[in-house]
């Protein structure tokens, strides 16, 4: 036990290592300029309703190729962070969330603001979102570096599997109370992603005889197209929002620092849970901020304040939506597959600026997942600075008229799907994807999945038809690789948990048996973490409180006390899980009636 | 919403149509094909799978009577005008992309030029109704917080002044934007990033 | 109106950046654009943007470097086809992409429209899996014999070095194998270190860092003589084994269309026999990515070039997917 310790405390002090010498490749000043403007940039965008993240970063990256790859990396990081910072402004102050990650935000916000509290409030947002971008770091600088290791074992098959979960989880997740629209988005994306010269013969597929079209559908134009110009005719779809003077004191915003000390759960449980939901596939910030808030609320003390202005859901929101940010990152980084639709662009950009993301990204470039963290690192810095010292100068740029931001953003639109390539072509396909992305989004179909789709298209397509070649159609072998089995039942699984009465008799159980590891987990911890304190409290013969010297004999019996008890905790639960279906059967063949089931998560929003 | 379903579902089969299509013609094992890899196999896939969610919608759609197009179609005038912007934008926005780098009325068109028109239209004619209310408000901000400047101006723009013709106000105000912007772009992408505008 | 204002000021603005093309006779007046027609990062872009650099030293002007991936390479260069041939608009890659294009029916060009600057050759391999049964090109020969399709062998594609070599290898050895395809030359030299494929035949570039850790075993070189390189050995000739075997290089370099204006070439050959030519920085990328430089130019470039285009067209149309029969449009059969 001890050895694993020392074997993690010396991990994380080599990553220290090695982030810090990343921190030596952007010693130079030009390293603050793009700091501080991309971030500044991208708390306006964020600010701004109709503007969203995945839209600034689409249109930064063509602003940002020709400078040296990673300048212009640490450009659209920054512009990232601060985005999803930025648009919890909007939503504090006028209940309209500045890009869909601070939905969750508006519910505790806002009324918090009709109390008079708005600067605080955004002081509170300022803390969560700091903290949430730190925890999602140091998850990506732990674990994607062990993630990539992993990956390599990585073959054809599971990529497939992979790609046809991530499109499913994306779907549903993305599309909750209707997840069909969802799954239709991800696969229209697949559908997409066939158009082009195919990767293995390069056997033309839907070109329709133009040479243009061999290039297949490039991510950024659609994604400028889906994000930036349906956006822009949704803006002007919509009723006009009431030009607003928010007027906040610079002195009002300083977040409180002992709001850390009483919500220390809230945030490290939120940070966590935004960048789970961040790794996943195609599921990203906004998700993570509701997954969060859910959370926050099941577990509060104060349950009855949510919505009606708890500080404590404003934190969980918007930490979680911040974590997901570099959690987002790190499949790209490791696998090449997007955790977000924003985090599409930055693959994007990275492929552009000739990195190349993937299992091998440890072995190519070693440095690079240590120079992420460090641009994430800036990033958060930047917004935390820049967020409390200007966000009443920000503000001000609420009081643009929509008729006049909406051309410009149209034509950077049109420029910026045009410059990378060079042809119109793209800007062709931009113009498509904003019409049609338009009115699939009026139908309530959601947008990521379908970017996601495009993305894993290629890879589902490649690897679908190679792994039948090296093994001669012979479907077994999905079954001989233990990831691959893993991940087919997570395929399976999510298509049962989308069908209302599976999911309600299923949920619940899921629910209880990951509460139950979670709880033997933190166990173990406890007992050893005590176990460590009382070992040194016996070696310095200090006392207790209350005047008990601590015997050797003590501190084992509180060891093996406190471990008996996770273990019986969790066989209790998982004995109950196991008998639970017999006990059901048993009460449907005798017709009594089952206790009313507790609400789920997604009953929560 | 159901009857957006049924419709959506229809479009759908159409799609998957397609793909199925696509997918049954392309070329089959044989030469440097491999067996199982044929290019075909994923768009068959993802036609059959579009094809079944589309029927799923298709039936939800119907048991909630969305199938019955008629009748029901009715706009009240406010949808209408949405409806009518986001036409226009959308309309707008291809006919802009449409003109660059084509010839129109004897010479190619020039980027500058075209984006500055875009972007003045645009604002003339999503400002227009509101121009006089706008230019009002303005001109009252300016008076409150410069009087001085305020009567001066008064004083040599009298016959133009915001409050009593707002639409040259609007035409000068979309004009300086759209040059800014215009000048702005083309001199960022051709002459930093030497990016030939269409 | 604009952009004249812009043009001028710019032409103010740039003159003192002129003084350092006194040695040419053509002074670009404004920025050169290569179009490479593969993405960023692969080894026609690095290899591009090293070449790039040079010239836009020797010309005193900027060189753009524009990358538009697709279709093999062909919506690049198709791309640089349809631009004005004014000596403005310039594409690179393989040649033997070049010379086929025409014979898989993606643009209708060839390699004589086209002035070739050469700047890099490089050559296929054979390797293995360490852990792999196949010892030798005699084992993998008697197991293509032996087992049909049994052998996987990884490549980027079949118009890719690799696809070529794999198939050059079944006609000169007999036998069949099965040819697995990835997205990249790189992305197959990967599954056949991470086992999922047991031989395969990419670029020596492609391979040179996992020859280098070992975790590749190169068997033979398709090359006429043995090849020696830095950090991993000698590695001998395939015609060791077998003699008849099509073996070409692959040549890479710039391409400015023939039709350009005569100054363009008449400098870019100045600059290509004194600077490129003598160019450090050439060299040292070419070491670290297992290249062998070859700078060389027009007729002399044409003859390197063409026989490879040669193998590569009749390998396509063996193969079955060619739109002409190469000998319909003057390319013979190599014999």
């Amino acid at each position: 036990m001890l050895a694993m310790l020392q074997d993690i405390v010396s991990y994380l002090i080599q990553t220290a290592g090695y982030v810090a010498v990343a921190f030596g490749k952007f010693n130079s000043l030009d390293v603050i300029a793009y700091v501080i403007g991309a971030t500044l940039l991208g708390i306006i965008i964020g600010v701004l309703p109709g503007l969203t993240a995945t839209m600034g970063l689409a249109l930064l990256t063509t602003l940002t190729y020709k400078l040296e790859p990673n300048a212009a990396l640490l450009s659209l990081m920054c512009l990232y962070v601060g985005a999803i910072y930025g648009g919890s402004r909007t939503a504090i102050l006028l209940n309209i969330p500045g890009t869909p990650a601070n939905a969750a935000t508006t519910l505790d916000g806002y009324p918090l603001a009709r109390m008079g509290r708005a600067g605080p409030a955004m002081g509170t947002a300022t803390t969560g979102s700091f903290l949430g971008t730190v925890i999602g770091i140091i998850f990506l600088a732990t674990i994607a570096p062990k993630l990539a290791d992993y990956a390599l074992e990585f073959q054809t098959h599971e990529f497939l599997w992979l790609a046809i979960f991530g499109v499913l989880i994306s779907g549903q997740l993305t599309a909750m109370e209707d997840p069909i629209k969802g799954w239709i988005a991800g696969f229209l994306g697949l559908a997409v992603a066939m158009i082009g010269q195919e990767g293995l013969y390069m056997t033309d597929r839907f070109t329709f005889g133009y040479t243009e079209m061999q290039g297949g559908i490039g991510l950024i134009p659609a994604m400028v197209g889906a994000f930036g110009f349906s956006e822009v005719i949704a803006v002007m779809y919509n009723r006009r929002a009431e030009i607003v003077r928010a007027k906040v004191k610079l002195l009002d915003v300083i977040p409180d620092p002992r709001e850390i000390v009483r919500y220390w759960r809230t945030i490290g449980r939120s940070g966590v849970i935004g960048t789970i939901i961040g790794i996943i596939p195609g599921v990203g910030e906004d998700i993570g901020a509701w997954v969060s808030y859910a959370a926050a609320r099941r577990v509060s003390k104060e349950k009855k304040m949510f919505g009606k202005g708890s500080v404590e859901g404003l934190m969980a929101a918007e930490t979680g939506n911040s974590a997901a940010a570099p959690g987002a990152v790190i499949p790209v980084l490791t696998l090449g597959i997007p955790g977000s639709a924003p985090a599409a662009i930055v693959l994007a950009a990275m492929v552009l600026h000739g990195v190349r993301p993937g299992p091998m990204i440890m072995i190519e470039s070693p440095s690079f997942v240590y120079e992420v963290v460090v641009m994430f690192f800036f990033a958060s810095i930047a917004m935390f600075v820049l967020g409390i010292l200007l966000t009443p100068m920000l503000l001000k740029v609420l009081t643009i008229p929509r008729e006049r931001l909406m051309p410009a953003v149209f034509v950077l639109c049109v420029i910026g799907s045009y410059a990378i390539q060079q042809r119109m072509f793209d800007v062709w396909v931009m113009v498509v994807f904003g019409i049609v992305g338009f009115v699939l989004r009026e139908m309530k179909y959601p947008m990521a999945p379908l970017v996601l789709g495009i993305v894993l298209g290629d890879i589902f397509d490649k690897s679908f038809r190679r792994s039948w070649v090296i093994h001669d159609g012979d479907l077994m072998f999905y079954f001989t690789r233990p990831i691959s089995v893993i991940l087919m039942v997570m395929c399976f699984g999510t298509i049962v948990m989308s069908i209302g009465p599976c999911r309600r008799y299923i949920g619940p159980k899921i629910q209880a048996a990951m509460s139950a590891t979670v709880g033997l987990v933190t166990g173990f911890v406890r007992a050893h973490f005590s176990l460590i304190v009382m070992l040194f409290a016996l070696q310095r013969g200090a006392k207790a409180p209350d005047g008990v010297t601590l015997s050797a004999r003590g501190a084992m019996s509180v060891y093996f006390g406190i471990l008996a008890d996770t273990v019986l905790d969790f066989v209790r639960a998982y004995c109950a899980l196991l008998l639970g279906p017999f006990v059901d059967l048993g009460r449907l063949v005798t017709g009594t009636k089952a206790d009313p089931e507790p609400a789920r998560y997604g009953d929560d929003r | 919403m159901p009857r957006a379903d049924f419709l959506t579902g229809l479009v759908l089969l159409l799609v998957s149509a397609m793909l199925i299509g696509e997918g049954l013609t392309l070329p089959g094992a044989g030469g440097l094909i491999m067996k199982g890899g044929e290019p075909g196999r994923v768009p068959l896939f993802l036609g059959v799978v579009i094809a079944t969610m589309a029927v799923v919608l298709i039936v939800r759609a119907i048991s909630q009577n969305g199938h019955r197009l008629r009748g029901a179609a009715r706009f009240d005038s406010e949808n209408k005008q949405a409806l009518g912007r986001a036409l226009a934008v959308a309309v707008g926005g291809t006919l802009y992309v449409g003109l660059l780098g084509h010839n129109f009325l004897g010479s190619d068109t020039d980027y500058a030029v075209l984006t500055f028109g875009f972007v003045f239209i645009f604002i003339v004619i999503a400002e227009w109704k509101l121009a006089p209310e706008i230019a009002g408000r303005r001109w009252q901000t300016l008076d409150r917080r410069a009087p001085a400047a305020a009567a001066r101006l008064t004083a040599i723009f009298g016959f133009v002044s915001p409050a009593r013709a707002p639409y040259v106000w609007l035409f000068a105000t979309a004009a300086f934007q759209a040059v800014v912007l215009s000048v702005i772009v083309s001199y960022v992408f051709e002459k930093q990033f030497f990016v030939q505008l269409p | 109106m604009l952009r004249i204002l812009m043009l001028s000021a710019a032409a103010i603005i740039g003159l003192s950046g002129a003084a350092s093309a006194q040695n040419s006779s053509w002074k670009p007046s404004k920025p050169i654009r290569i179009i490479v027609p593969w993405g960023a990062g692969g080894s026609t872009d690095q290899l591009v943007r090293v070449l790039a650099a040079e010239i836009e030293g020797a010309l005193g002007q900027t060189v753009v470097v524009v990358n538009q991936a697709g279709g093999a390479g062909a919506v690049g260069t198709k791309a640089a086809l349809d631009a004005p041939h004014d000596g403005y608009t310039w594409t690179g890659g393989a040649s033997k992409d070049l010379g086929t294009y025409i014979v898989t029916g993606a643009i209708d060009t060839q390699l004589k429209d086209w002035e070739l600057y050469l700047a890099t050759v490089n050559y296929t391999a054979l390797s293995v899996n360490p852990n792999s049964k196949l010892k030798s090109i005699a084992d993998i020969a008697k197991a293509m014999k032996d087992a049909p399709a049994t052998v996987t062998i990884a490549t980027g594609g079949i118009n890719s070095a690799g696809g070529a070599s794999s198939e050059a290898l079944k006609a000169a050895a007999g036998g069949d194998y099965k040819m697995v395809t990835y997205d990249s030359g790189n992305a197959a030299v990967q599954a056949t270190v991470s086992g999922e494929t047991q031989v395969t035949t990419q670029l020596i570039s492609e391979q040179y860092q996992m020859l280098r850790a070992k975790k590749l075993v190169p068997l033979a070189a398709y090359t006429n003589e043995d090849v020696t390189l830095d950090g991993i050995g000698t590695i001998p000739s395939i015609k060791k084994t077998l003699p008849k075997i099509a073996a070409g290089p692959v040549h890479f370099g710039i391409w400015i269309p023939k039709d350009a204006p005569k100054e363009v070439l008449e400098t870019m050959n100045k600059v290509w026999d004194s600077k490129i030519k003598a160019s450090d920085r050439l060299k040292k990328y070419a070491e670290a990515a297992g290249l062998t430089v070859l700078v060389t130019r027009g007729d002399e470039a044409y003859k390197a070039a063409y026989p490879v285009v040669q193998i590569n067209a009749w390998a396509i149309h063996d193969g079955g997917k060619s739109k002409v029969s190469p000998d319909k449009i003057g390319i013979p059969r190599p014999n």
